[in-house]
């Protein structure tokens, strides 16, 4: 983990930038009580890299969506975000456009549909210059052939002038970042940045994505289902399980030391980079609930190996651990009486 | 054939980008493909032509449509056939049929063009607001259409013309009142579909607001649609305008007309056929063309492929 002069792990200093308080996401269902995000609480500080990890369906894109407000209808949400202690979506921050782009960014998986067909980089990247920072026309291009050059794009102003067709999937997303990044935002959500990008392309994106945020000091949500990619980049990581928070703590410690099995059992599913590959990488077995179905007990007790009776009767509160700023949920964390399992692969199976 | 051993997925949907109105090669994409489409380009040069008919007329026309030529009866009062002063003949009070038909194309081209105009205008305005709002709002703008839609498109224009009184103007705005409702449902569930596109949520999460998202993400998908649909419209209008005409409700004597020419040429069919067959001609060759352009834009822009690409 490279030190970055702007980090700040654990207990966050000057307050939060975002602080997410017991954020739900309900959808009407027929069976089950619907709510496919529960309870997530979470904060991020200032310049603070944090990773969000889970499986499809697990409610991770979702709790961005929540944070941004951008649940499709008829989603329905509950929590409270504060951006900077202040309640967004209330009073000052009704209206979307005053902070979204601004203070809090998004950019999303594919960066071949995030940016419009039909229109040129230029205008794409400029709309919001104008509309959030009043600028002109002419402050608005030089600043976005400024921005287009801090993403490593050779020919920004040629780029300008182009469809994003002309581009390929790194440039894109190299575009995408720029616009995201455009009004200094506080904070940056990106949703599987890197998932529809090769793997050298994804490393330069990723090293991008890191340089232009620490510059301004911004936060950064990454949401990824690939824990190798999130440890790489991220200070804390937080895994997400059938829409609930699982186990958070800083990267190493969650890495070497995972407390819950899904964890675990997500750690050891990584392919080790060196040594021999196992013949069958070890998989979870089972699969996990669909979204909203009601489960007494622990999400995971059906495909956890370690489960007891316990864990299918009571849900288990997400508990501090004894290392500082690590969290799980899990009846087993930090019992001794609970055997665990010695699991092959888990800490040097990561870069 | 790729050169490249590592093509991925994403440049090659790269290649594949529609062509819409917006594409600055447009011009070059049609013409090329006009080229190919002998019928297209015919009905287009029929267009093209009559335009500049109908923007001319005062210039190309050799006498006053209005004007009752005392030397354009015969000596039994009956009109004169085609030839000598009088290139396609006279009709029953003596006007030159040429003259007239040409005023006539400035009548058709006029109504047609203006009232698919507001038509389109109306219906891109409810259904884009429809599609983009949802809602109650929604559900209120498209039980109006219904409404709308429901008369038979003739009867509804009769009905509002005994209302308002035959003029030209009224032809026009009844004729776009009753046509709005064909692109407001088209356009609604065009708009249905981009709103849950990538681009603009992407453009939500950076604060852009609504309108500007309308008018910069939605609405340049929407004109493949807008473009076909008011080609095919001018042609119905002009068909509307010239039923109004010929049943005497539409645009009023002694204004030229070629549905009203039509219907005062019907008792002379025997005796004076030319009368009902130059205005029908040219009808024909008009409503025609516009139909026969519009499949061919609908074929260029693929508005539907466009829109469920992905």
């Amino acid at each position: 983990m490279p030190d970055a002069p702007l980090q700040s792990t654990g207990p966050l200093e000057g307050g939060p930038v975002i602080a997410v308080d017991r954020l739900s996401v309900t959808f009407p269902t027929t069976g089950g009580d619907g709510r496919v995000v529960r309870d997530v609480s979470l904060a991020i500080g200032r310049g603070e890299r944090v990773g969000l990890v889970g499986e499809s369906g697990s409610g991770k894109s979702l709790t961005a969506r929540a944070i941004m407000r951008l649940v499709p209808r008829p989603g329905e949400v509950s929590g409270r975000v504060l951006l900077d202690g202040v309640e967004l979506g209330v009073g000052a921050t009704r209206d979307p456009t005053k902070w979204r782009g601004r203070s809090v960014a998004m950019i999303t998986q594919d960066p071949l549909s995030s940016l419009n067909p039909l229109v040129r980089i230029g205008p794409q990247m400029t709309e919001m210059l104008r509309f959030h920072r009043g600028a002109g026309r002419a402050a608005a291009r030089a600043r976005a052939t400024e921005l287009l050059t801090a993403v490593g794009i050779p020919d920004p102003a040629r780029t300008l002038n182009q469809f994003p067709a002309v581009l390929s999937g790194g440039m894109r997303q190299r575009v995408a970042l720029a616009i995201a990044i455009s009004c200094d935002p506080r904070l940056l959500i990106a949703d599987e940045p890197t998932t529809a990008l090769d793997v050298t392309i994804q490393a330069q994106v990723l090293s991008l994505l890191e340089r232009t945020t620490a510059e301004h000091g911004t936060a950064v949500l990454l949401i990824s289902h690939d824990l190798g990619v999130v440890s790489g980049f991220c200070e804390r990581v937080i895994v997400m399980y059938a829409g609930r928070i699982v186990e958070a703590g800083p990267t190493e410690q969650l890495v070497s030391a995972p407390a819950h099995p899904y964890t675990r059992a997500l750690l050891a599913s990584v392919p080790p980079i060196q040594g021999e590959l196992p013949e069958r990488l070890p998989s979870i077995p089972g699969s996990p609930p669909l979204g909203g179905a009601r489960i007494p007990g622990c999400a995971f007790a059906p495909r956890c190996p370690i489960a007891r009776d316990v864990c299918r009767e009571v849900e288990p509160e997400l508990r501090a651990q004894a290392r500082d700023g690590h969290e799980a949920a899990c009846h087993a964390a930090g019992d001794p009486t609970w055997e665990i399992p010695e699991l092959a692969s888990t800490a040097e199976a990561l870069p | 054939m790729s050169t490249a051993p590592m093509s991925s997925p994403l440049l090659e949907t790269a290649a594949a980008e529609p062509t819409a109105v917006t594409d600055p090669h447009f011009v070059r994409v049609a013409l090329r493909s006009l080229r190919r489409n002998k019928v297209a380009a015919l009905s287009v040069f029929v267009i093209l032509v009559l335009a500049i008919v109908a923007i001319f007329a005062p210039l190309l026309a050799p006498h006053d449509p209005l004007h009752t030529f005392p030397s354009g009866l015969s000596n039994q009062g009956a009109p004169m056939p085609p030839g000598g002063k009088f290139l396609l003949g006279t009709d029953e009070s003596g006007r030159d049929v040429l003259s007239r038909l040409i005023f006539g194309a400035r009548v058709s081209l006029l109504v047609g063009v203006i009232a698919t105009g507001l038509a389109s205008l109306i219906g891109v305005l409810v259904g884009t607001i429809a599609g983009y709002a949802g809602g109650i709002i929604e559900s209120i703008l498209m039980r109006i259409t219904d409404v709308v839609m429901s008369f038979p498109l003739l009867l509804f224009c009769i009905a509002l013309i005994a209302v308002t009184g035959p003029s030209t103007r009224n032809v026009v705005m009844v004729i776009a009142f009753g046509y709005w409702t064909y692109l407001a449902r088209i356009v609604r569930s065009l708009v249905l579909s981009l709103k849950e596109r990538e681009f603009v949520t992407a453009a939500k999460t950076l604060g852009v607001p609504d309108l500007t998202i309308l008018r910069r993400h939605i609405l340049p998908h929407l004109a493949p649609a807008i473009v076909v649909y008011t080609t095919l419209g001018i042609a119905s209008s002009i068909m509307i305008e010239a039923s109004l005409s010929y049943l005497g409700i539409g645009v009023p004597l002694p204004q030229a007309s070629w549905g009203q020419m039509i219907n005062s040429g019907q008792q002379y069919y025997q005796t004076a056929p030319w009368l009902l067959i130059a205005p029908g001609i040219c009808l024909i060759l008009t409503v025609l063309s516009f139909n026969l352009a519009g499949d061919w834009l609908t074929d260029l822009l693929d508005p539907s492929d466009e829109v469920t690409r992905r």
